[in-house]
This record gives C-alpha cells, structure tokens and sequence, in this order.
C-alpha cells in the first residue's frame, strides 16, 4: 500500500492526542491519537481508487451504448434518448441516496451507486459526439461495405472520438471523488474506521474553530486531486495527438 | 458468361425525394432527382456532369444505399436490387468519394483501411484481391501499409480509398467527383489508374463530375444533368461535338476557350441567371427559367428523351420538333 | 490620391523581393523573393496549386497578413509611394490599403458578416471614413449595379444568407470596389462556383476592368481559366515564381518543365460542335 507516514492508519497512541504538526508526525495527531498523515493520505488513496474505477466502469458501459445508440439512429436511439432523459428529471444525489437505502452502504455499494449515476451522463454525452463522427464519410462508407455494427462503434468510431472520451473520464473521475466524499460525509460511503476523505471531514467537522488543520488537510488534498486528474486528461489528450502529428512523413 | 449481360447497371425512372419544412406548418416535397434512366456496360465509364444541384452525387448515393430510394429500378447484372435491404457490396458495387480526408479513418493503417472491407459478412462470391496486389496496381509502395493517412498525400490518399474499393472485386464503381480534390498531376495519374483498370478487369464505372473536359477524358458515354434530370446523354464525341440540349450548349460555351483545342464556338448564346431551387420547379422542363428557346409547351410538359442516334438521346421539346420536321 | 498613381512610370504597382514566412516551431516559408510588376489596364495571373503559396502572395500586397503569423519582408512601390513591407504598422500604408488595393475574397461565405444586411456592410466600411451615409448609399446602389445584380432594393434588405452563391460572390466584389481602388486582388473567385457562374464572373470582372480602368492580380489553380483572363502569367511552385510571361506563350509553348506539366496534364475537349446552334433557332423561331 502506498501510504506516505509512518505508522498504520489506526494505530492510536492514547497518550498523544490533538498535537499539531510536529516533526515525526507531519500532519500531526487527530482525537483519537492517530497519526493524520497516514489517515489523509489513505483517504487521498481511497478516493482515487473509488474516482478511477467508477470512471473506468462508466465509461465502460456507458460508452458503446452511447456510439451504439448514435450509430444505429432510429427508433432505438430515440428510445435511448428519452430513457436519458427521464432518467435526468432526478437529481443525481437523491439518485445515490434512494439506492443506498435500498442496497446498504459500504465502499463496494457507494461504488456502484455511483457507477449507475454516472453511466448515463457518460452516455448522453458520449451519444452527443459520436452523433457528428457517425455522419461522417468514412463511417458512411463503412456501412456500404457492410461493415458489421460492433466494427464500426470499436474500430471507427471510438478511436476517433478517444480524445472526447478521455477528458470526460476526467471529469467523471474528478465528480466521484467528490460524490464519494460527500457520501462519506453523510456517512453512507466509506465506513470507518476506514479513512475516506469525506469521513475525515466529519469526524472532525468539531474542531472547525480549534484544530482547523483536521479540515484543512482533507480539503486541500482532495481539491489537489481534482485538480490534478482534471490536468491529466487534458495533457493526455494532446499527448496522443501529437505524437502521431510528430511522425509526419 | 455472366461477363456478357449487355448491362452491369441499369438505372430505371429513378426517383429520389425529400421532404423539407416550408414556412410554420407546409410540407414540400422537393424532387432531387427526377426520373432518371441510364445504364452502364463492363468495361465501360459513364460520366454524369452537372453543376450544383443537379442530383448527380445524389444519384450515386441512392445506388450506393446511403439515400433512401422514392420510386425507380435498380439492377445489377439484369437482377433487381434494393439498396436499402442489401448491401451494396453484396450486389457487387462499390464507391470512392470525394474528400479522401473524410473517407479514410484516420486512425487505422493503410492495410487496415484497405482490408477492412474483407471482414464484412455480407461479401460477394467474387475473388477478392490481396492488398499488396491492390497497392501495384494503383501504383503505391508496399511501404504505405503500415502508414496512416496523415503521413500520405492528397493523391495518395485517394488511391488508398480505390484500393479499398476494389478489394471486393466490384463489379461496377461509383465515384464521386474524386478528382476534385486533387492537384493536376495527382488527378491525371489517378485517370490513368482508372484506365488501367478498365481494360484489365473490364469494370465497369459511373464517374460524377462538374468538369466536362474531365469527363470527356474518362469516360466513353457522358450524361448531362440539370436539377434533377438527364437532359442529354450520348458518347463523348456526340455530347461535345453534336451537343443539342441548350443547356449543353451554355456548358461547353461556359468553358474557357483555351480548354477546347479547336474551337467552333460562337459567343452568342451567353447563359443568364442562375439554377433556380429545385422546389420551384414542378412540372415542364426544368431547364426553361433560362433557356433561350422554351416555349409555353416546355412550361407545361416535362420532355420526353428522343434519339438522335442509337446512342444519343436529348429531352427537349425544341430538339424534339426539329428532329420532326427533318423527318418530313 | 489617384492621381498621384497615374506617376510616370508605367507601372502602377510593384513588389520587389517579397518574402513570406510562417511562424511556428521553425519558420515555414510560404513566398520566396516574388517580383511583381503591374502596368495599368492589365490582368496578371498567378497559377500554382494548393501550397504553392499564390494565395499568400495576393494576401501580401493586400496587406492582410497577420503580423504575429507571419513574418514579411520586401519592398512595394505603389505608384510614387515606397513601402516596406516588414512593418505592417506603417500609417500611410494603412490608409491605403483599403483604398488603393481592393481585395476579392474566394469564400464568398466567410467573408460577409451574417449579422449585417447587404446594405450595412457595404455602407459601413465607408462610414468609417467619414462619408455620410447618403452618399454612401448613392454609391452603393451604384457598385450593385456594376455587379450586374437585380432588383437593388430587395437585395440591400437581404442577409447575406439569404443570397444564392453567384450573387454573393457579386457583393464581395462590389465590397472590394468600395474605395475606388486602382488595383484589385481577386484569390479564386470562381473556384467555389458553378462553371456557368465562373464565366459570367469572368465576363463581369473583364468588364469592370475596362469600365473602372482596373488592373487585376487574378489568383487561381487553374492556368486555362487565368490565360484566358489574364494578359501576363506567373506560375508559382513552392513559394517560388518559376516562369513568367505572355499567357499566350506560357501556355502554347511552356518552356519551364513544371509548366509543361501543368499544361499537358489539364483535360481538355478536343473540339466542340452543336446540332444546330441555339442562335439559329432563335432567329429562325
């Protein structure tokens, strides 16, 4: 596990509590006499696991059917198009609530709520793109010489459209980490003693006036992530095109 | 024997329609192509010339399955055929387009964009080529197949999407002006690769254009299109030389004069206005708004194709009359 | 200002070593040491394919060329006016641009405002220099007509939109003609146009030329379309002017081998003929 700090996440030292930063704890101690560095830092890790997978899974599903649906037009992707639509009239956090209720909370569930939220954003934007890329003639020619559905979506439509894709699980990523945290704060996500950044942030919401750094840690390092997926997608994105662009004959 | 069936492609009375949104509530029906019949022999080129709106790519696109057909027959070797149930590969036909840019996936290799093709269910039952007999032949390097098309130029990349074409081993092919993006060396090779062609696989093909001269050079029979309708075809020398429909008669007139060698020609008729929308015209000749010799029949009837020769054949009922008086 | 171009020489406009290059990871060069000379009353052509910089040499004289893009050295004499130019923010170079030099635009589309009505753009332009707008509007009643279009007042009220390609084309060179230039640039207008369309342009611009007493550098890929316009030939291959002359002798007898290419590869109709010429049936109706 790669944890930054030096002792487990709940290891408590029940003589040292509440100290500030000092030089073997570099986050200093919580309420419990944990070390905080290693709590922050594996709810950091916490977060971007939950973030990637539930991005990965989304974009797994939600992609094909949203290319499938643009390509196949008629009356299948009018149908898709108003599933979305219903599906949109709820408000994505009642969405995650109602299911949790029904299917418990947990990280695995938080996971999956979270999967189904997103699928079908991924899928009306994804529809949206690959709606233009499919009018385009080599994806029309493609049909004439009786090129089957699935060809068409995996090897002429998405890998030209992998760029929109990408930045969207970007984006994807960066929202869950923040849903998941915000599930965790309401104490349906992560159980503890388990650290999620969300969890953190509840556990210590007290000591807003008197140990504000218990806030700020979490707070920062999850708007860090955020950040830093978002820049990742980005750069990832211009990474793929230039180097093709470099190999001009 | 299946070769010699005198037409490859038979075009009957094809029709092609859309309806478009005219005003708050109104429903047009707007003809784009009218009725249009022509066929196409092995090892014979067919050009159909027209400006824009003329329903020659139009034409193309509903063989091809990429428009939906309103009314009209289609046969392929003398069997009817659907483009809308079957695909066109199926039936032995296949298209290049116009813009290589927008043809080619950009993000496969050159022998996948060729051989892609090849993994279609619905293939015909004639031998198919290998690719790297497909790259000799349209005279590229074997080196081409692992290159994307970013890195080939601009005739190049045509030639990549004939390639493709080809490996089904069509039996009639389609192309949509697709010379006109090119520079004049890479359209005069790319001729030349046609040419080839033809008289190696005896293939037979329907090549669209704007550029008469073009056509001229390609193609054995020429038909001239005009908002949706024949209004002259014939051989080359027929159309160029013995040209009768006015409206051929304004487009070789419209040609720089350097572009003819030997000129007879006589500035007189010079053409006005511009084509008008195809909604407009409904019934006669849709030729008339501009034509110097329409009369009030030609506002009423559409003209029926009379022959000048075996070959030549012009819908006009000025030509028709005159044809008729010559008789008595 | 346009007498002081009558000048003695007889040349209205040269261009001496121009150069253009592109900015970016490595400066692309797009024109190599052009000469140009343009004597009153005539049409140079200049042909060359895509990429052979012709367009980029007509966006130069005109002065259009983005400084931060590009980078540009030369010299051109306008008349008796010396310009140098490398620096595009020369102040009389400015105030002649627009009036001395008329640009045609090939994109017909692109180059008109769709928010603004016929009559907006092409009185605004001569707002901006101080003409009050009855005299503007005089003028360009005066300009549309020129250009051959109908029915003026309706077309004034129109967006460009909602004008068929070969009137559009007519406005863009209506809008070029606006300051009463001597000189107009024209890259491709008929490129995009029906070859019906291409010859009654043809016609309109030869017209214009001996009507306004225009010279014109006509730009285009195609070297029979220009030799049919032009009086003078410059054929263009990668930034560099490789053959020059006559257009009846470039393109008879080309000597420079890219030329000769260039001319045998055009198709061509061998002859034409007709079954009884349209004139005869209107004269023996």
């Amino acid at each position: 596990m790669l944890l930054i700090g030096s002792n487990s996440y709940d290891d408590i030292d029940a003589g040292e509590r509440l100290i500030g930063p000092n030089s073997s704890h570099l986050f200093g101690i919580d309420s419990y006499g944990r070390d905080y560095l290693t709590r922050v830092s594996l709810g950091a890790f916490i977060s971007i696991g939950v973030g990637v997978i539930v991005a990965i899974l989304s974009i797994a599903v939600g992609a094909p059917v949203g290319v499938y649906s643009a390509i196949r037009s008629g009356w299948i992707d009018m149908s898709v198009g108003r599933s979305l639509e219903v599906l949109f009239a709820f408000p994505q956090i009642l969405l995650a609530l109602v299911l949790i209720t029904i299917i418990g909370s947990g990280i695995q569930t938080a996971m999956i709520v979270l999967v189904l939220v997103y699928v079908p954003i991924v899928i009306r934007f994804v529809r949206n793109v690959a709606l233009v890329e499919a009018r385009k003639d080599y994806v029309l020619c493609a049909q004439m010489y009786g090129c089957s559905r699935f060809r068409q979506c995996f090897i002429h439509v998405i890998p030209n459209i992998r760029g929109s894709i990408l930045v969207l699980g970007s984006s994807v990523c960066a929202f869950a980490m923040i849903a998941e945290a915000t599930l965790s704060y309401l104490g349906l996500g992560v159980r503890p003693p388990l650290p999620s950044l969300g969890i953190l942030l509840t556990e210590n919401q007290g000591f807003l006036s008197t140990e504000p750094r218990l806030i700020f840690f979490p707070a920062i390092v999850l708007i860090l992530l955020v950040i830093t997926v978002n820049q990742i997608g980005d750069a990832l994105v211009d990474k793929l095109d230039i180097k093709k662009n470099l190999v001009r004959a | 024997m299946l070769d010699e069936i005198a037409e490859r492609l038979s075009i009957k009375d094809l029709v092609v329609e859309y309806r478009i949104a005219q005003g708050v509530f109104g429903k047009q029906q707007l003809q784009a192509v009218r009725g249009v019949s022509f066929h196409v022999s092995a090892a014979e080129t067919l050009a159909l010339v027209g400006e824009s709106g003329s329903g020659k790519s139009t034409i193309l696109r509903a063989i091809a399955g990429l428009t939906p057909v309103s009314t009209g027959e289609i046969l392929t070797d003398g069997k009817p055929f659907n483009p809308t149930q079957v695909r066109a590969t199926t039936a032995g036909i296949s298209m290049v387009f116009q813009n290589p840019n927008a043809s080619l996936n950009q993000r496969l290799t050159v022998r996948r964009i060729i051989a892609d093709p090849l993994h279609s269910k619905n293939k015909s039952q004639n031998q198919e080529s290998s690719v790297e007999d497909l790259l000799d032949l349209l005279k590229l390097e074997q080196s081409f197949l692992n290159r994307y098309p970013f890195q080939l130029s601009g005739g190049q990349k045509q030639r990549v999407a004939i390639a493709r074409a080809l490996i089904t081993a069509p039996r009639v092919l389609l192309l949509d002006e697709p010379t006109s993006a090119l520079d004049v060396a890479n359209q005069s090779q790319v001729v030349q690769i046609l040419q080839d062609l033809k008289r190696k696989t005896r293939l037979a093909s329907v090549f669209v254009t704007h550029d008469l001269p073009l056509a001229t050079q390609v193609a054995e029979r020429v038909a001239v299109l005009y908002l949706g309708s024949i209004v002259e075809i014939g051989t080359r020398a027929e159309v160029t030389e013995m040209a009768a429909h006015p409206y051929t008669q304004a487009l070789l007139l419209s040609i720089p004069s350097r572009k003819i060698v030997a000129s007879q020609r006589n500035d007189s008729f010079q053409m006005s206005g511009e084509i008008p929308s195809p909604i407009d015209v409904i019934k006669g000749c849709v030729f008339r708004s501009r034509c110097p010799v329409a009369t009030e029949i030609c506002a009423e009837i559409t003209p029926q194709p009379v022959n000048l020769s075996a070959t030549h054949k012009v819908a006009c009922h000025a030509v028709s009359a005159r044809v008729g008086a010559h008789q008595h | 200002m346009a007498e002081a171009l009558k000048g003695n020489n007889s040349s209205l406009l040269e261009v001496e070593q121009l150069s253009v290059s592109y900015r970016g990871v490595q400066l692309t060069p797009a024109v190599v040491n052009a000469h140009l000379s343009l004597p009153p009353k005539e049409i140079i052509g200049v042909v060359g394919q895509s990429g052979s910089g012709k367009s980029t040499l007509g966006m130069a004289i005109a002065g259009l060329l983005d400084p931060s893009q590009c980078v540009v050295s030369g010299v051109m004499k306008l008349g008796d006016t010396r310009i140098d130019l490398s620096d595009s923010t020369n102040p009389v170079w400015r105030t002649m641009r627009g009036s001395q030099i008329g640009y045609v635009f090939q994109d017909a589309q692109a180059a008109l405002n769709p928010l603004l009505t016929i009559q907006q753009l092409l009185v605004q332009p001569q707002r901006h220099r101080g003409i009050d707008t009855s005299t503007a509007l005089r003028r360009v009643r005066e300009l549309l007509e020129a250009v051959e279009i109908p029915d003026i007042d309706r077309r004034l009220r129109q967006y460009p939109h909602e004008l068929s390609g070969g009137m559009k084309q007519r406005v863009v060179i209506a809008a070029a003609l606006l300051g009463n230039p001597r000189i107009i640039i024209a890259d491709e207008p008929t490129t995009a146009l029906d070859v019906t369309l291409q010859a009654q342009i043809i016609r309109l611009l030869k017209r214009l030329k001996d009507e306004l007493e225009l010279s014109i550098i006509f730009i285009s890929h195609d070297i029979d379309l220009v030799a049919d316009i032009a009086n003078q030939i410059l054929v263009m291959k990668e930034g560099v002017i490789i053959d020059t002359g006559p257009s009846e002798t470039v393109v008879q007898y080309p000597s420079h081998p890219y030329t000769q290419e260039l001319v045998s590869s055009i198709p061509r109709l061998a002859r034409i003929g007709y079954f009884n010429r349209v004139e005869h049936w209107v004269n023996n109706a």
